[in-house]
């Protein structure tokens, strides 16, 4: 099993290993995958179903982003995608940010696993896209920079903690539940540094490209959107 | 839109090498200074496991080591205090489950030839259980298998079978014939087991045996199951025969080898050669190469591929690595000793082996070696600095803000490593460390001295103590306390209990730390936050 947020102890262990619970069987990890999948999809597209281009950004948009994950999985919690969950909540709204989210966490962990803990990641990326829509990140087509930095750091690290509860199930006393988030706190750090960094550096293209190429059907309601799916 | 797609390219292929360091690359050997190594070492998670051999006499045993994957250093080692004799059953893992019998945790089972069978408990190699076997001279010198929650164990002179859980037994059955390395293989509801009179037996789970042929040699590996029947290789005086079933199929060289399976392919291995098999519509050899190979047969990923090595038992030493598509590879020779012991491989190539001397080796393939030089380090100060030229090229963006958060990140990552284990470290110091804490006990026991006694039909346990030297103290403070009744026994090596509360069974014995002590009540010593737990023996 890969491991991308809290590590146990080792050096070992904090680069690449890790224990997050007991993995699906095969054929209950497909049907996850296929059926989350395509309502993601299609909750991402609608109602522009008919625009090749809108949905040919977006589509590629979350492979870059699921993709960014597989290829930084070496460098310990470097997650480009917290604050690409957040841009596409500001610039597209809850439901295709969340859509997002859900759709860049299954994809991404195909390759790097998946499990009990892909139930927290997507929803905890979800909500972070939904925090996105909310906090008025993109006003009048202007990034607000300092407010980006400061709810990003903010919502890593909260995105850390509640992945860490999928570890909390499997027979752990509080005590060591608390021990477990105390060891964390390093890449607690490392995440909320790394979506700073990608913020300061990528948000501007990032909100340039899906406003360039977010069609009208794509950019209504897409400040203060309310409607809101489950992860 | 090019700008981004260029930037994005060249930050994978940069991280891609990046990525790419950060591969297993491991390189240590320990002189164990223990005997001999005999029997394959394993890899199980990042701990390598590896038990040695000889001839021990005065204050000399065998140990079982684990060592750290990475760096060699030892986390801990089991002595057996009464194996004399060499010790040549592998090492067997076991995962965490449960079964009819019970549930049992990760553990490492082994064999010796004392007839003792041990699990260990992975995480710090402490005792289990173990559980004894008849021993003819010899013990238990063959490779022993799982029946579902059951140890199968070719005993010396007949088979066993083991509960996981606690090491009860189910059956033991005396063939009242000898074995030496004589493996046994678990086949649908039977047990195969061959012996030193060249008898091949077919046992069912409740016990039963049935001889199913005689070869009039010496069976000295775990029958094979094919789908055409059964296939062993006999010793006979100074030449080897393969049987299938009870056809001789070929003739070969002297001192077999233990042979591999790999579906239809079996591998053998003489004193003259290695030996390709193949059995699918018939059994026939498909590849021969010149080797004195005896020991064990293994499958290993050496440069990328799939391949099988078969140790160099003369003086020359290393082991040939053969796909039989080219000629066999010598590796290690420079090691030069017998070897015996297979080598074992990860999937992605790390090779753990030992020799005769004694000595463990651990090795990264050389595909890992060749292509990445570099340190991890140096990777990223290579990429880090090229993200900063490039960025401020391709984004707009406030370059002296970026510049200096992309300075702030890089360092972090640099130190991140270290920093996290020294934080971790320190972290674990908060927890409780005993290995025997029950997490539905009151956090105010944590730091204390706690003891537990289990009774047949329930536990009882105290916490909150201080100041207590040894388990005696604590024990007879508690008992006193709490109007428990204990009878003791005076005994040379001190004072024993032999029964809580009119309890008394085969005895009490107790485990400090969820270890157990080699000092009896009375000497041993306790910590201020010990555990102390009293369980029937």
């Amino acid at each position: 099993m890969k491991f991308n947020t809290h590590a146990l102890s080792g050096l070992n262990m904090v680069l690449t290993d890790g224990v997050h619970g007991p993995s699906l069987a095969p054929t209950e990890m497909l049907l996850l995958n296929v059926g989350i999948i395509t309502v993601c999809y299609a909750l991402l597209c609608k109602p522009s179903l008919g625009d090749k281009k809108g949905i040919i950004t977006l589509t590629i948009f979350t492979l870059v982003a699921a993709a960014s994950r597989v290829v930084l999985e070496p460098f310990p919690n470097v997650q480009p995608l917290t604050v690409m969950c957040l841009l596409m909540g500001a610039c597209l709204g809850a439901r295709r940010g969340m859509a997002f989210a859900v759709m860049a966490t299954m994809l991404s962990n195909i390759i790097l696993s998946h499990g009990y803990w892909t139930i927290f990641q997507a929803s905890g990326w979800a909500f972070i896209a939904f925090i996105g829509s909310k906090i008025n990140i993109v006003y009048n087509n202007e990034l607000a920079m300092k407010k980006l930095i400061i709810s990003s750091a903010f919502l890593s690290v909260l995105f850390d903690w509640w992945v860490s509860l999928s570890v909390y199930h499997f027979g752990m006393s509080s005590t060591e539940f608390l021990i477990y988030l105390l060891n964390g706190i390093p890449f607690d750090i490392m995440h909320a540094m790394a979506s700073i960094f990608t913020a300061v550096w990528f948000a501007p293209a990032i909100v340039k490209l899906l406003q360039d190429y977010s069609t009208p059907d794509l950019q209504e309601n897409s400040v203060g959107e309310a409607d809101v799916i489950i992860a | 839109m090019k700008k981004i797609a260029l930037y994005l390219a060249i930050v994978i292929l940069l991280t891609s090498a990046v990525s790419a360091s950060f591969s297993k690359d491991i390189s240590w050997e320990k002189d164990l200074e223990n005997g001999y190594i005999t029997t394959s070492p394993i890899i199980v998670d990042e701990q390598v496991i590896v038990r040695t051999s000889g001839f021990w006499s005065g204050n000399d045993r065998p140990n079982i080591y684990s060592f750290d994957l990475e760096t060699g250093e030892e986390n801990w080692r089991f002595r057996s205090n009464t194996s004399v004799n060499h010790d040549m059953s592998p090492l067997l893992h076991v995962s965490s489950s449960s079964g009819s019998c019970g549930s049992w945790s990760e553990m490492i089972l082994a064999g010796w030839s004392d007839g003792k069978i041990t699990a260990l408990r992975i995480s710090d190699g402490s005792l289990i259980w173990e559980a004894q076997t008849e021993v003819e001279i010899w013990g238990i010198t063959g490779s022993m298998a799982i029946d579902g929650d059951h140890l199968i164990v070719p005993t010396r002179s007949g088979i066993g079978s083991f509960c996981l859980a606690d090491g009860t037994v189910k059956f033991h059955t005396n063939l009242d014939e000898l074995g030496w390395r004589n493996g046994v293989t678990v086949d649908a509801e039977r047990y195969l087991l061959g012996n030193e009179n060249g008898s091949l037996y077919s046992i069912t789970n409740e016990g039963v045996a049935t001889k199913l042929h005689d070869y009039g040699g010496k069976i000295r590996h775990a029958p094979l199951v094919t789908n055409l029947g059964i296939l062993v290789h006999v010793q006979v005086a100074s030449a080897s025969e393969i049987y299938l079933n009870d056809s001789l199929i070929s003739t070969e060289g002297s001192s077999p080898a233990i042979p591999l399976q790999q579906g239809d392919d079996i591998y053998f291995g003489t004193s003259s050669h290695a030996i390709k098999m193949s059995c699918s519509n018939v059994c026939e050899i498909v590849g021969k190469q010149n080797f004195h190979t005896n020991g064990e047969i293994t499958s290993i990923t050496y440069k990328g591929e799939k391949a099988v090595s078969f140790p160099r038992n003369n003086q020359d030493g290393g082991w040939g690595v053969s796909t039989f598509e080219s000629d066999i590879t010598i590796l290690f020779s420079e090691i030069g000793t017998y070897t015996t012991a297979g080598i074992f491989s990860t999937e992605d190539g790390i090779l753990v082996f030992g020799n005769d001397n004694g000595i463990l080796f651990v090795h990264g393939s050389e595909s890992v070696e060749n292509i990445e030089e570099e340190s991890t380090a140096l990777a990223v100060v290579i990429v880090s600095s090229l993200t900063i030229i490039v960025l401020p090229q391709v984004f707009k963006s406030d370059k002296k803000v970026g510049k200096e958060i992309t300075l702030i990140f890089i360092v972090l990552i640099l130190v991140f490593p270290q920093f996290a284990e020294n934080w971790s470290k320190e972290v674990q110091k908060l927890g409780p460390e005993s290995t025997d804490w029950e997490e539905d006990w009151p956090d105010e026991w944590l730091g204390t001295q706690v003891l537990v006694i289990e009774f047949e039909n329930e536990q009882i346990e105290f916490g909150g103590f201080t100041g207590f030297n040894t388990v005696e103290e604590l024990t007879v403070y508690v008992t006193s306390q709490n109007n428990i009744s204990v009878v003791t026994e005076e005994h040379e090596l001190g004072r024993w209990i032999t029964s809580f509360n009119g309890e008394y069974g085969n005895g009490w014995e107790f485990n400090i730390d969820g270890k157990r002590s080699s000092l009896g009540m009375t000497s041993a010593s306790i910590e201020e936050d010990s555990v102390v737990r009293w369980m029937p023996a």
